[in-house]
């Protein structure tokens, strides 16, 4: 998968709050939408300028692992699922060599729905996935993720199933 | 870290929850989970994901509107 489709599908679900935050308008909001639900690249210069928040902390993890390129679907991968929530858990100091922090008064259970978990496909409707991951339940759009069955084990990012993992 | 902004349950009719936000109206579909009337709540692609905490979700719009 090549690094801009991979990133649109992990930080798609933000775009909902970037917009309700006015960061984007709604004919991006639509672009954004329709190129991450038909698999086509938005250019990394656009990602770059609407998702800075995590392009500051991919770019830090790569200076981190002492790697030169950051954009890359091992580092796109290492971010959102480990260094990502690592963050939201305030297991890690966010100073400026980790990139751009994290608003310590945020509400724990939104930290938690924005963690990227690994979750199992426990029901399937027409637009929608419920997912288990613990303990917990939650219902999932479908739509990045459009051909999974039960069983599968997706990862989630908010309300959204981000990719199938083998 | 993109957090979002939750919304207040103003109805429910069926499965769907019309959710406002104080700028704008939204609907989202209930698939799991017990929501009611008031209920301070995130929808993402159109399904109700999560209900939030009262006093939480107080707390943060009052620290967003800052």
């Amino acid at each position: 998968m090549n690094p801009e489709i991979l990133f649109l599908k992990y930080a798609f679900p933000c775009s909902f709050v970037l917009q309700q935050r006015g960061e984007i308008n709604q004919d991006m909001f639509e672009y954004l939408e329709r190129a991450v639900t038909q698999n086509e690249p938005v250019p990394q210069v656009v990602l770059e300028k609407i998702y800075f928040r995590a392009f500051s902390r991919i770019k830090a993890l790569a200076r981190e692992l002492g790697q030169s390129e950051y954009f890359t679907e091992d580092m796109i991968r290492r971010y959102f699922t480990i260094r990502h929530n690592e963050l939201l858990d305030g297991k890690l100091t966010t100073n400026k060599d980790k990139g751009l922090d994290i608003d310590p008064k945020a509400p724990p259970v939104l930290k938690q729905l924005c963690k990227v978990h690994t979750a199992e496909i426990i029901e399937a409707g027409s637009d929608f996935y419920v997912v288990q991951f613990g303990e917990k339940k939650r219902p999932v759009s479908r739509k990045l993720v459009p051909d999974a069955s039960i069983g599968d084990k997706v990862t989630i990012h908010y309300g959204y199933a981000v990719e199938r993992v083998v | 870290m993109c957090l979002a902004i939750p919304g207040k349950i103003k109805e429910i009719k069926n499965d769907k929850a019309i959710v406002d936000y104080g700028f704008e109206k939204r609907e989202g579909k209930i698939v799991i989970g017990n929501y009611k009337k008031g209920d301070f709540v995130i929808i993402q692609g159109g399904l109700v994901i999560e209900k939030i905490p009262d006093q939480q979700a107080k707390d943060w719009l009052k620290a967003f509107q800052k």
